[in-house]
C-alpha cells in the first residue's frame, strides 16, 4: 500500500465499547441514496435478530432522525453518556437529533474530529452486534478522522450508475483501501424505477456502471437496488421501507446486500487476511 | 388596517430592555442588529461589537426565553449578525461570481452548474466554471475533459470546452487517487484555483460548491467574491432540511441567495407517459414560501439527459429542444440580466 497509509499512526485506534463490528456505508457522491441504504440495511439485519446501531456521520447533511422518525432532543446517562434512540428495533444517533436545521452550521476541520469522537465513543451504545456508520459523501475531514480512530471492520460503497457518481465511489474504494479496511462489497442504486402505472422498468442513468467498477477495483458486487417511488413517501414518514413494504423489490434486493455483507464479516472475522486478499 | 407583524412585536418586546438601569434599550444602541420572521421561526441578530463584555451568549439566554414567549413565535435563533468574511487580498476573478450550492449532495447540482455556465456561454458572456467540489469532481465528467492542466508562465491554464473556461481539482490528480484532504489543506489549495488560474476576462465565474458547510464553503466566501448564490433543491423533505442549512450559513456569511431551483421535480414514463414525482414534490414552492426567495426553475428528470452528462456534453447542447435546456436557458436570462455592465475603458 502506497504513500499515505504508511505515515499513519494506528496506535491512535479505539474499539467502541459494546460494538462488536463497525461497517462504513460510503458512497463518494452525494444523493445516491446511502442513507436509505443504511438505516434499511439496519432494519434487515435486525430482522435477523441482530442488534443494530446506526451512527449518523454525516454532520453535513445528517438524515438518518428523519429516515428513522427519531425526534429532537438526546437525553443522556448519570455519567453524561448520550442514550442513543431506538426506534423500528434500531439504535441510533445523529447530528439530526441535536440540532435544529435553522442553526446553519459549519463544521471547521478540528470541530468535527471533536463532534465526531463525542459522537462514537460518549455514546452509551448498548451491546451492539454492528454498527453502521453513514458517512458523508467525499473524502474529507469525517473520513479520515473515523478511519483513523476507529477499528473498522469493512466497508459497503453505494454508487448510482452514471459516471459522475462512480468516479467518486472508487475514490471512497482508494481510501478505505489506504487505511487497510476491506470493501466488502459495492451496491448499485436507483438503476431504474418501475412505473406504477403500467409497470415498465424505467431506467434513470446509463446503467452498465457499478459492476464494471467493482471488477476493476477487485470488490465484489452486491447487486442493484431499484428505486422505488413509493419509497420516498415512507420515508418521508420515517419508516424504512423493507419495513414497510417488505416483499417490495427494492426491499428484497437490499435484504440480499444485507446477506452478502453479514457472509464477507464471517470471512473476515474469520480469516481478516484471507478475506483481505480475496 | 393595522397588522402588527411578529418582527414588531419582537422589536417592541426587545426594546425594554435596556443596558442598565438607565442605559439606552438595546434596539435604539445598535446592539440589536435586526430581527427577521420566516414564519413563526425569529431570528434575532445581534451585533457583537456592541455587546458589553463581549457576553453575547448571556445575552442570547437572556432573551431567547422571552422572545419565544410572544404571540406568533415558536422558535428563536440568537446569533451574530450576517458578516462578509471577503479578503481584500484575493482577486476577483469575474464581474459575476456565482456560486450553485445545495445542502443535499445528488440533486444535480453539477449537472444544473455545467448547463447553466454553458448556458450563459450561449448568451455571448465570458464565462469560467470552477468545481470547488474537492471531494467529487464532477466537472471533468460533464465537460468532457481528460487533460490535465498545464502551468503556463506561472500561471495554471484552465481547460476549455463548450466556450467555458473548466477549472477543477480533476485536472490536478489522477480519478483514483482518493483527494483526504483536511480542512486545513482546502483552506490553502482553494484559494489558488482562483489566484493562480489564468481565468483571463471572465463576465462570469460560476463555481460548483461542494454539499454541505464545510471548510470549502467558507474558504470561498472569503477569496471568491461570491456575489449570490443559487440554491438548488430536489422536491421531498430529505433535501429541503439540509438546504435549509446550507442556506442559513450563506445568510451568516452575507452572501445573498438569489432564489432557489428545484431539480429533479417528476419523471415521465417512456412507455405510458404517466408523470410520477420521483423524490417528493412540492417542496421547491414550500422553500420558496417560507424563505421569501423566489422559485427560479423548476426542472424535470429526463433520464436520456443524464447520458449526455457521462458523455460529457452539457445538455443544453446536445437537446437544446427539451424542456430542461429551455428551464435552463431561461435560468440563464435572468441570471445574465443581474451581471453589472462592462464598463467600457
Amino acid at each position: 500500500m502506497s504513500g499515505c497509509a504508511s505515515t499513519l499512526s494506528f496506535a491512535l485506534q479505539q474499539p467502541v465499547p459494546g460494538v462488536a463490528d463497525i461497517i462504513c456505508i460510503a458512497s463518494g457522491k452525494g444523493g445516491v441514496g446511502k442513507s436509505t441504504l443504511t438505516v434499511n440495511l439496519a432494519a434487515a439485519l435486525s430482522c435477523q435478530g441482530k442488534v443494530v446501531g446506526v451512527l449518523d456521520a454525516d454532520l453535513y447533511g445528517p438524515s438518518v432522525a428523519l429516515l428513522l422518525g427519531t425526534d429532537d432532543g438526546v437525553e443522556t446517562t448519570p455519567e453524561g453518556k448520550a442514550m442513543p434512540k431506538q426506534r423500528h428495533g434500531i439504535h441510533s444517533l445523529s447530528i439530526g437529533n441535536l440540532l435544529a436545521p435553522e442553526a446553519g452550521l459549519v463544521w471547521k476541520g478540528p470541530l468535527i474530529a471533536q463532534a465526531m469522537e463525542q459522537m462514537v465513543y460518549d455514546v452509551a451504545w448498548p451491546s451492539l452486534d454492528i454498527l453502521l456508520i453513514d458517512m458523508p459523501p467525499g473524502t474529507g475531514d469525517i473520513p479520515i478522522t473515523l478511519l483513523e480512530r476507529l477499528p473498522v471492520t469493512g466497508a459497503v460503497v453505494v454508487s448510482t450508475p452514471q459516471r459522475l457518481a462512480a468516479v467518486d465511489a472508487e475514490r471512497a474504494i482508494a481510501l478505505f483501501h489506504e487505511y487497510d479496511v476491506p470493501v466488502f462489497g459495492v451496491v448499485e442504486n436507483m438503476d431504474g424505477y418501475v412505473c406504477p402505472c403500467c409497470g415498465k422498468i424505467n431506467r434513470l442513468f446509463a446503467g452498465g456502471i457499478v459492476e464494471p467498477l467493482a471488477r476493476k477495483r477487485h470488490v465484489a458486487y452486491f447487486g442493484s437496488v431499484p428505486l422505488d417511488p413509493a419509497a420516498s413517501a415512507a420515508t418521508d414518514a420515517g419508516i424504512p421501507f423493507l419495513l414497510r413494504d417488505p416483499q417490495s423489490p427494492s426491499a428484497k434486493a437490499i435484504a440480499e446486500v444485507a446477506d452478502k455483507m453479514m457472509a464477507s464479516l464471517r470471512r473476515e472475522r474469520a480469516n481478516p487476511k484471507i478475506a483481505e486478499d480475496a | 388596517m393595522n397588522v402588527v407583524t411578529v418582527e414588531e412585536t419582537v422589536l417592541a418586546a426587545l426594546k425594554s430592555v435596556t443596558l442598565g438601569p438607565t442605559g439606552p434599550d438595546i434596539v435604539s444602541s445598535g446592539l440589536v442588529y435586526d430581527v427577521v420572521a420566516t414564519g413563526p421561526v425569529v431570528r434575532v441578530l445581534l451585533d457583537p461589537d456592541k455587546i458589553p463584555d463581549n457576553d453575547a451568549e448571556g445575552l442570547g439566554e437572556f432573551l431567547a426565553p422571552m422572545v419565544e414567549a410572544l404571540p406568533g413565535v415558536e422558535r428563536v435563533i440568537v446569533k451574530p449578525r450576517p458578516k462578509s468574511i471577503i479578503s481584500s487580498d484575493s482577486p476577483k476573478v469575474a464581474r459575476f461570481v456565482l456560486g450553485v450550492h445545495s445542502g443535499k449532495g445528488g440533486v444535480g447540482k453539477s449537472t444544473l452548474s455545467a448547463n447553466l455556465a454553458v448556458a450563459l456561454g450561449l448568451r455571448e458572456l465570458k464565462v469560467g466554471m470552477l468545481d470547488a467540489d474537492v471531494y467529487g469532481p464532477s466537472m471533468p465528467t460533464l465537460f468532457g475533459l481528460s487533460g490535465r492542466a498545464e502551468e503556463v508562465n506561472g500561471r495554471i491554464e484552465p481547460l476549455q470546452a463548450h466556450g467555458v473556461k473548466v477549472m477543477s481539482l480533476g485536472f490536478l490528480l489522477p480519478p483514483e487517487k482518493a483527494l483526504a484532504w483536511r480542512g486545513s489543506l482546502i483552506d490553502e489549495g482553494l484559494p489558488l484555483l482562483l489566484s493562480e488560474v489564468a481565468w483571463g476576462d471572465l463576465d462570469v465565474l460560476v463555481v460548483d460548491l461542494p454539499p454541505g458547510a464545510s471548510d470549502v464553503h467558507l474558504a470561498l466566501a472569503k477569496h471568491a467574491h461570491l456575489s449570490g448564490v443559487l440554491t438548488v433543491t430536489t422536491p421531498g423533505n430529505i433535501a429541503l432540511i439540509d438546504v435549509k442549512r446550507g442556506m442559513e450559513m450563506f445568510a451568516d456569511l452575507a452572501v445573498p441567495c438569489l432564489g432557489i431551483v428545484e431539480n429533479m421535480a417528476a419523471i415521465a414514463c417512456s412507455t405510458c407517459g404517466h408523470s410520477i414525482p420521483l423524490f417528493g414534490q412540492g417542496g421547491g414552492q414550500a422553500l420558496a414560501d417560507e424563505t421569501g426567495l423566489p422559485l427560479l426553475a423548476s426542472i424535470a428528470f429526463i433520464p436520456d439527459l443524464s447520458l449526455t452528462g457521462d458523455a460529457g456534453v452539457p445538455y443544453v447542447i446536445a437537446a437544446p429542444d427539451t424542456a430542461s435546456s429551455k428551464a435552463i436557458a431561461a435560468l440563464a436570462g435572468q441570471l445574465a440580466s443581474r451581471i453589472p455592465e462592462r464598463v467600457l475603458a
